[in-house]
C-alpha cells in the first residue's frame, strides 16, 4: 500500500509539471498570438496611412484649380503657383460685423485709403455716386506661370442678416461697375467685361509680382451712362463717345434687370447718345427706384477677388 | 484586491508590455496629421481676397420750412412787413428754409434766372430764437430766426454746360432765362448740431435783393434743390 501511495504521489507530481508546462507553452503562443497581430496592424496601419496620403493629396490635387491643369493626356502638376494680395494696414471696418451677419469674410483683404470699399472707418457707406478702388498683387512662384484669371463676385446680406432677393442681388451687381482704368478727370476706360480680368506673366519676363488696380464706381445717375465729358461735374462716366461708352450702353441695353427696377408688363428704352430726353427720364425713374430697393434691402455688400491660373492667355 | 483594481493593474501591465507597439501607432497617427495639415494648406492657399462695404440706405431728403413741413414754394411775393429797402436802395427779402436730411450729408444746389438787373441771392447759416416773438432776421407764425454766417463756397456750373438738360435742342433761349447755376455740398461735419451729433435738420436763410430803381414788371425764379 505504501509502494502503491508513493508511486501515485509521483505520477501526481508528473501531471502536475506536464500541466505547468502546457499552460507556460500556451501562454508563450498567446504572446506570440499578440505580438503578430501587432506587427499586422502595424504593417497594415501604415498601408492605410498611405492610402490616405495619397487619396488626400490627389483630391487636393484635382479640388484646387491653382495648382493642377490637365492638358492632353499629361497632366502638370505644382504646389502653391501663386498667391493674391493685398496692401494695407487693417481689415475692412465692417468685415467683422458682416461676418456675424453670416458672410464668409476668412479672406478679408486689408484696405488702405487708396484701396477700399469705402470701408475703411465707420462714417463710410456705399450708394449711388460712391467711387473707388481697389488694388491687389498676384505673385508668382512659378517660373512657367503664364498668367492668372480674377473673378469677381459679389455676395449681400441684409438687415440683420436676412437673405437678398435674387431681384436685388442683380440690380446691386449691376449698379457697382469695375473698370480698368480711370483718368485724372474721372472718366472710367475699359469696363472689366463678365466681371473677369486676366493678369499674364509673358514667358521669359522675370517679374514675379504683378500690382492691379481695379477702380469701381457705383454710377448716380443713369445720365452718367449717356452724357459724355463736360466738366464732370455730373460724373459722367466716359470722356467721349468711345468703344468703353458703346459698349457699356449696350451691355446694358441687353441686361436691363441689372440695372433697372422693371414692374411686371413694364418696358424701358434702350440707352442711346441720340435718346430722347423722354426716353431718358423714363429710364432715369426705373435706375433710381433700382437704387432705392438696394439701399432698402441689401446692408453688407461684398466683392470678392477669386484667383485661378489661366493657361495659353 | 478588488476586482477594479485588479483590472487596472491588468491594464497597466497590458500598457507596459505593449508600449513598443503603442508608441509606434502613436507616432503614426502624428505622421498622419502632420501630412494631413500640409495636405491641408495646400487648399488654403491665398487665391481670393474679399472686403466689405455697408450700403447707404436711401435718405428721406426735404426742403422744409419752419415748423418742419415740406416745401414745394417759398413765398417770394412782396411783403411790407419784413422786405427791407437799406440806404443803398436795394430790396432786401429773406425767407427761412431747411434741408430735412437725417443727419447724412447733401449737396445743395440753388439756380436762379437773371432777368432783374443786379439780383443777388445769397444763403445763410440760420439760428433759431427760441422764443417766437424775439426779433430776428426772419420771423413768421411761430418762428424767429437770425442769419448766421454767409455760405460761401458755392461751384458754378457754366451755364452753357447746363443748357441742354434744362432746355434739351431748344436753341431761341433768351439769355436771362437761362439759370446761373451753383451748387454745394454739406459734409456731416457741416450740418447744424444737436448737441455733438449732426441734427437732422440743418437751417438756413435764402436773401434775394435787387436795386429797387429800374426793376418793375420783371419776374425771376429761384430754385433750391437738395440732393443726397
Amino acid at each position: 500500500m505504501k509502494a502503491t501511495g508513493q508511486h501515485t504521489n509521483h505520477e501526481q507530481l508528473h501531471v502536475s509539471q506536464n500541466a505547468a508546462e502546457g499552460y507556460r507553452a500556451v501562454a508563450d503562443e498567446h504572446a506570440q498570438t499578440l505580438k503578430d497581430f501587432w506587427k499586422r496592424f502595424v504593417v497594415s496601419g501604415l498601408f492605410v496611412v498611405a492610402a490616405l496620403v495619397i487619396i488626400l493629396a490627389c483630391l487636393a490635387w484635382f479640388l484646387n484649380n491653382s495648382q493642377v491643369q490637365a492638358t492632353g493626356v499629361g497632366v502638370d502638376t505644382a504646389g502653391a503657383r501663386f498667391a493674391i494680395s493685398s496692401d494695407g494696414t487693417q481689415h475692412g471696418i465692417y468685415d467683422q460685423e458682416a461676418g456675424g451677419a453670416g458672410l464668409d469674410v476668412t479672406d478679408s483683404m486689408n484696405v488702405s485709403t487708396t484701396s477700399n470699399l469705402k470701408n475703411l472707418s465707420d462714417d463710410e457707406v456705399l450708394g449711388p455716386g460712391s467711387y473707388g478702388q481697389l488694388t491687389f498683387t498676384v505673385t508668382r512662384y512659378a517660373d512657367d506661370l503664364e498668367g492668372v484669371q480674377i473673378d469677381i463676385s459679389r455676395e449681400f446680406k441684409g438687415k440683420q442678416g436676412a437673405d437678398v432677393s435674387t431681384a436685388v442681388q442683380s440690380l446691386a451687381s449691376g449698379h457697382l461697375l469695375f473698370f480698368e482704368s480711370r483718368d485724372d478727370k474721372g472718366y472710367y476706360g475699359s469696363r472689366i467685361l463678365d466681371d473677369k480680368l486676366t493678369i499674364e506673366f509673358p514667358s521669359g519676363n522675370t517679374t514675379n509680382s504683378v500690382t492691379k488696380t481695379l477702380y469701381w464706381v457705383w454710377p448716380e445717375y443713369i445720365q452718367n451712362f449717356v452724357y459724355i465729358g463736360n466738366a464732370n461735374y455730373y460724373k459722367n462716366l466716359f470722356a467721349a463717345d468711345n468703344d468703353s461708352y458703346k459698349a457699356m450702353q449696350a451691355y446694358i441695353n441687353t441686361n436691363k434687370t441689372s440695372f433697372y427696377s422693371i414692374s411686371s408688363g413694364q418696358t424701358v428704352p434702350d440707352l442711346s447718345s441720340t435718346m430722347s430726353s423722354v426716353d431718358l427720364s423714363a429710364c432715369a425713374v426705373a435706375y433710381n427706384e433700382a437704387d432705392d430697393e438696394i439701399g432698402n434691402a441689401v446692408e453688407y455688400y461684398q466683392v470678392r477677388l477669386t484667383a485661378s491660373e489661366a493657361k495659353g492667355s | 484586491m478588488s476586482g477594479n483594481e485588479a483590472r487596472m493593474t491588468s491594464a497597466k501591465d497590458w500598457i507596459y508590455e505593449h508600449r513598443g507597439p503603442i508608441l509606434a501607432a502613436l507616432a503614426v497617427i502624428a505622421v498622419v496629421l502632420i501630412i494631413a495639415a500640409l495636405t491641408f494648406s495646400w487648399f488654403l492657399t491665398n487665391n481670393s481676397l474679399s472686403t466689405v462695404a455697408k450700403v447707404d440706405s436711401p435718405a428721406e431728403l426735404k426742403i422744409t420750412v419752419p415748423g418742419e413741413s415740406a416745401a414745394t414754394q417759398l413765398d417770394l411775393t412782396n411783403d411790407a412787413d419784413y422786405d427791407k429797402v437799406a440806404e443803398d436802395g436795394r430790396v432786401y427779402r429773406s425767407r427761412a428754409f431747411s434741408v430735412d436730411s437725417g443727419g447724412k450729408a447733401f449737396e445743395l444746389q440753388v439756380a436762379n434766372t437773371t432777368n432783374i438787373s443786379g439780383m443777388s441771392v445769397k444763403i445763410y447759416r440760420a439760428t433759431v430764437n427760441k422764443n417766437p416773438s424775439d426779433s430776428g432776421d426772419v420771423k413768421g407764425n411761430g418762428y424767429s430766426w437770425n442769419k448766421g454766417a454767409e455760405v460761401t463756397g458755392f461751384t458754378s456750373i457754366d451755364s452753357d454746360a447746363a443748357k441742354s438738360k434744362t432746355f434739351g435742342d431748344y436753341g431761341s433761349i433768351q439769355a436771362n432765362a437761362l439759370p446761373s447755376y451753383r451748387w454745394k455740398r454739406f459734409e456731416v461735419a457741416d450740418l447744424d448740431k444737436n448737441g455733438s451729433e449732426a441734427a437732422s435738420v440743418t437751417n438756413f436763410i435764402i436773401e434775394c435783393s435787387w436795386p429797387q430803381a429800374d426793376n418793375y414788371k420783371e419776374t425771376d425764379v429761384v430754385y433750391l434743390i437738395a440732393k443726397s
